[in-house]
Formats: structure tokens, sequence, C-alpha cells
């Protein structure tokens, strides 16, 4: 009898890091011989037509009913679902992705800090219950052993970067948009948040046009908080760099594709990520990195970016403009990305996971 | 564990580019004023639209927000369907006089608090005005430790089989840094001065331009195999040192080791003695703090010329700390 796994997580979502590592985690599972359930408090219609998702595999929350062999919990946020383990005393392998303070939502969205504040809380119940933790980073796990957690292993993400690989999606000048060559082009892709500081990236625009009048900044991203997008909005106008700024939202496969070909520097100001994808997927386009360092951005990261102490305006234009203009420093982070990347390819971070399961599924 | 805080030696080309980059950053924004006014600017430009409590706000923005907030509107909103509307001015108008009688006493009293923390601030300005010293040619007096006393101070931390990490706060030129990556330690160092770490980068040591205190608070419990105090830390104020001496216990691994390398009060000449803020903290009170904070602290001889005593303590207080120069 195949062991049957059932793959807990909050919500399923296209162009959702946590949703595609899960989605990953069941092919993974599936190969090793499992039989496996997705359980998910809310489906997002489209992702049931997506490539690698078939709408027959998922439950819904309110119609699990929790009989099987090894349960693994997919923890962001606090959850309907990890009430239910509480609840149900039930052993898990708890998959850790790290909770954005609530203190960097307070100011724009309160109601958002309840979530949060119950996932924290969460962490430290589920602690008895979990045989084992895995951590996408080493930073994620210091929270899992600062709860309680014994048995914690780091396995990154797990990210398919040839969803977004150049010759699947060659940018061939349909991307109009990106196919502008004769700017500097300033990337950064990540949810519309406040705790991903796009404000920073504006502030760092403005006063980089002062050397590179014809640098734009791209900001690519789900809009999450409307408010916030409003303000970054009036902020580019006081700055007047209102149109050196694109808001492209979120884009598909093919258009980030186009703007990862595109890009000369990819920038990262966030003041929290757990382990950041779009650096890895920079990265693997050969997009030299400036990043602020903050949480687990240096651990992704490593020696394949410029990751600045200090994030004042001048600092990172300074960055930037040198990664912009010194071709070896560019062709170093090139190499460099490419190769960390590598290391982050589900090819290779599939197999540690497997190690991490293996005592688990049969 | 890979993190910022633990680079691998091969990653020295990309930590040199980085100082580089910090330290051009502060040179532009000593040489153009015009840059470092409209760096202010644009960040205050930012916590102008951001919503109270999203950042950092400059005090004179929190001011006049406050003075904004702090004042109660008698006239109540009424705006509502028809029917509902009539019966909200009804009630307004019956309570009116009331309402503008709760809300005028309010509004003076919050009035009385926004101008009484107005001349505070005022008061505060005029204070740091008067502490502060532009030229900072004039402050420096912050000479390199002798290469003797940081071979000392390296052979403590390396005299351990495996000492782990060790962080060097206001590390200067990196001499204490050399040292210790000499004898085989794992090390980096912090220093607030971007000009003066790069010679020792330029040498390809692992040298950060960064807040002492601040970049204490963001490590991780027991990180540190050892930390070490140098440099200027000595003339910080007595409740910022306390706080340091608090966060190297949380951040040094329960065998953990501290070594303070600093100069001597005694030994400043005049000039500095008047200029330099504080008046530095005697090897002895270092001990005290340490012990305060429960370390076992000793201190030991030390070359010179200007430190003449180096302090070493350890976390566990009954273990007696010993070393090749006792």
């Amino acid at each position: 009898m195949p062991t049957l796994v059932d793959l807990l997580v909050c919500e399923l979502r296209e162009h959702d890091a946590t949703s595609t590592h899960t989605l990953l985690l069941r092919d993974l599972l599936v190969k090793m011989g499992a039989e496996v359930r997705l359980v998910v408090e809310r489906k997002i219609d489209h992702v049931s037509d997506h490539a690698y998702c078939h709408a027959q595999d998922i439950v819904l929350t309110d119609r699990w009913r929790s009989n099987a062999d090894l349960t693994i919990l997919q923890h962001s946020t606090g959850s309907e679902l990890a009430e239910r383990v509480i609840g149900n005393r039930l052993p898990i392998v708890l998959n850790y992705h790290n909770i954005t303070p609530p203190e960097l939502f307070e100011a724009w969205q309160p109601e958002l800090v309840t979530g949060l504040v119950s996932g924290q809380r969460q962490l430290h119940y589920l602690a008895p219950l979990t045989l084992l933790g895995i951590a996408d980073t080493h930073f994620n796990s210091r929270d899992m052993i600062e709860a309680g957690m014994t048995n914690v292993v780091v396995v990154p993400v797990l990210r398919n970067l040839k969803l977004i690989d150049p010759q699947l999606f060659p940018a061939s000048g349909a991307q109009t948009e990106a196919a502008d060559s004769a700017t500097e082009t300033l990337l950064f892709v990540g949810r519309l948040v406040p705790n991903k500081c796009f404000h920073d990236l504006i502030l760092a625009l403005s006063v980089l046009i002062r050397y590179r009048p014809k640098a734009r900044l791209v900001l690519i991203g789900r809009e999450v908080l409307v408010d916030y997008k409003s303000r970054l909005e009036a902020l580019a106008e006081r700055l007047g760099v209102r149109d050196r700024v694109l808001f492209a939202g979120e884009v598909s496969d093919q258009k980030l594709a186009a703007w990862y070909e595109r890009a000369d520097v990819f920038v990262c100001l966030s003041e929290h990520e757990g382990f950041c994808v779009p650096l890895v997927e920079a990265m693997a386009y050969g997009v030299p990195v400036v990043a602020y360092d903050a949480a687990a951005v240096a651990e992704t990261v490593q020696d394949a970016g410029v990751v600045l102490n200090d994030k004042r305006p001048t600092t990172v234009a300074t960055a930037v403009e040198r990664v912009l203009s010194d071709q070896s420093l560019r062709d170093l982070l090139c190499d460099r990305g490419i190769r960390r990347a590598n290391q982050l390819d589900v090819n290779v971070t599939s197999q540690r996971m497997r190690r991490a399961l293996a005592g688990f599924v049969d | 564990m890979a993190s910022s805080n633990d680079i691998p030696a091969s990653d020295h080309d990309i930590i040199r580019v980085r100082a580089e980059i910090e330290a051009e950053a502060e040179a532009l924004r000593r040489e153009d004023p015009d840059l470092a006014g409209f760096e202010r600017e644009i960040e205050r430009t930012w916590a102008d639209i951001a919503p109270i409590g999203a950042t950092g706000d400059p005090r004179e923005l929190l001011l006049d927000r406050a003075e904004r907030l702090s004042v109660i509107d008698a006239n109540v909103p009424v705006g509502s369907r028809r029917g509902i509307k009539q019966i909200k001015l009804l009630i307004r108008k019956a309570i009116y006089w009331y309402i503008r009688y709760v809300t005028d006493a309010f509004n003076v009293f919050t009035g009385v608090l926004v101008r009484l923390l107005r001349n505070i601030d005022e008061r505060l300005v005029v204070v740091e005005d008067a502490l502060r010293l532009d030229d900072a040619d004039l402050l420096d007096f912050s000479a390199e430790v002798s290469p003797e006393t940081a071979d000392q101070v390296a052979r403590i931390i390396c005299e351990k089989p495996s000492p782990g990490l060790c962080l060097v706060l206001s590390c200067g030129e990196g001499t204490i840094v050399d040292a210790i990556q000499r004898q085989g330690g794992k090390v980096y160092g912090i220093e607030h001065d971007p000009q003066r770490i790069m010679p020792g980068v330029q040498k390809g040591l692992d040298l950060r331009v960064c807040d002492a205190a601040r970049h204490l608070r963001k490590l991780a419990d027991n990180q540190l195999a050892a930390l070490v105090f140098a440099g200027v830390v000595e003339s910080l104020p007595l409740s910022s040192l306390w706080s340091m001496v608090v966060e190297a216990k949380r951040v040094l691994k329960p065998d953990g080791r501290v070594v303070v390398a600093v100069a001597d009060p005694g030994s400043r000449g005049v000039v500095e003695a008047d200029i330099r803020s504080g008046r530095g903290i005697a090897q002895p009170t270092w001990q005290h703090l340490l012990k305060r904070a429960d370390f076992s602290a000793q201190l030991f001889a030390a070359p010179g010329p200007r430190i003449s005593q180096i302090v070493v303590a350890e976390l566990a207080t009954e273990t007696h700390v010993t070393h090749a120069d006792s």
C-alpha cells in the first residue's frame, strides 16, 4: 500500500512561491511512491487550470478527514488548517516559509496583523506535534528552534526555474514594454506589500537618475494593498519620476521571462524575506543582484550579489551605478548568479527534500 | 550556517566591492551637501505620504501630525440617508453645547501638550547642536591599536581548539581582525566610518560599515564565539555601553568570550580629553560592567602604547579565564 500523504496549504495561487513549492512537493511525493491529497483552505479558481494542478487532486478544508499516514503542513500565516492540526493533536511534518513580522503591516492594514500574529502563535502550538521541521533557510529555522522544535532541516523552496526558461519564452521583440533597449532597467518582482519596500526603490531611483537620466524602474507583482500602490504612485509623482516607474502588475510567465531578459540589475530592498524566490530567478537569468541585507536575503544570494548593510537612497544608487558601469563586476555577478541559481534549482533541492522525507515515505 | 555574518573567505572580492560602494556613497554625501539634503528631502517626502507609524518619522513631522490629530472637531458628521440625517442633525443640535464644551476643554489641553513637546524639541536641538562638531578631523583621535596588542587579543581569541565566529566592534582599519585571521580565526569587523576601513578592505579583510549597537541587535542568540570591543566604543554614553554588554551576553555562545581592548582614559592628551566626547571608561570599570552582566572578567597587562590592560571575560561564571599571556 502506498503511503497516503495529506499536503496542507492555506491557498493555491498562480505565481505564488508557496503554492508552486507545494505542487512540486506533491510531484516529488508521487515520484517517491506516495498517494497525495492536496488540502486547501482557499482555492483560486484559475489555479486548477494550471498545467500541473488538477482540480480533482484538491480537497477543501471542510471536507477533509485526517486519516493519512503522513501530514505535511505548509505554514506561512495563521490558518484554519493549522488550528485543525493543533485541535486534533495530529503529528506532522512542518514545512515553514516564515511569517512576515506583523509590525510591518500595522500601519498599513491592521486587519492583516491578526492572521500573522495567529500564525506566530500557531507555530509554538505546532512545535510539540512536529516530527520533522523543514525550513527554507537557516534564517527561518531559527523561528522553529525558538518555538521548541528540535528536529529541523533546511531545504530551500522548490522552484522550477525552467518555467521561466528564456529558451521556452524568447523575448523576440514580442514583449514591447520590455524591449526598450535605450534605458537602464532596474527590476524588482514581489507582491506589492510594504515590507518589500517598493518605496525605497523609488527613492533610490530618484537619486540614480541624477547620473542615469534614462534609468527606469520596473515593478512586477500582484497588488495586495491598494492603498500602498496609490501612495507609491504619489511618491513617484512628487519626486518627478512617475514616468520612470512602471507598475507592471501580475504578469504571465512569458512576460516575466522577458523582463528578466531585459533587466540590467535586480534590486531588492525588502525589510523581510524568508527566502525570496525572485532573487533566484534573477540570478538564473544572469541579472546582477543588488540587495539589502535583511532577514534571509544574504543567505539566498550568498556571494552572487552585492548585499548592502545600508539602503539609504544614495548608497543604493551608488551600488546600482557601480554594477551598471563596471563590466568585470557584472560578469562576476552574472557567473556567480547562474551558479547559485543552479544550486537552488528544483533538480538539486528536490534531492534534498527527498532525503529529508525518506524516513516518512516508504 | 550561511548567513550574512558567516561569509566564506572566497567572497572577499564582493565584500570589498560592498565596502567600496558604501564608502563612495558616504563620500558623496560629505562632498555634495546638495545630495545629502536631497536624500533627506526625499525620505521626508515618503514619510509624509506613508501612513503614520509606517516610517521612522522625523520628529518635526511627528509633531506636526500630533498637532493635527490632537484637535477634536465638535461638528460631528451627519451625512447619511435622508431620514437618518435629520435625526442626526437633531441630536447634534440638542447636545451641541455640551460636545463643544468637552472638545474645547480637550483641545486646549492637547494644544498645551503639543506646545510643551515643541518647546522640549527646540531645547533638544540646541543641546544637540552644542554637542555636535561637524569637522570630523577635529575628532579624529581613533588611533589604530598596536600590532602587538592586536596579536595578544588574537591569541586570546584563538587559543580555543575551534574558536568559531568572532566579531570586532569599532574595528578601524582592521588590525585586530587581521591578527585574528592570521592566527586562523573566523572573524569580521564593524566600523561606523567607511573611509577608515578601506585599507583593511583592500587587504581582503571582512570589514563592514555599520552602527555597532544596531549590528549587535540584528545578530541571533548564541551566534558568536567571541566579541572584541575595540576602537572608540569607550566614548559611548554609559547607557549605550551597558546595552552593548547586555547584547553581548545574548549573542555569545555559552562558552563565548569578550575581550575589551580600548585606550586608557589617562592616555588621552589635553586636546583629546577636552574635545572628545565622554571621558572614556577605564579597564577596571569595564571589568565591573561585565561582572554586573554575569561575566567572569579579568584584567591582563597589554604591551601598549595606549592600551595598558585588556579585559577578558567569559559567560560561565565558574570558569576561570586563563591564557598564554596571563
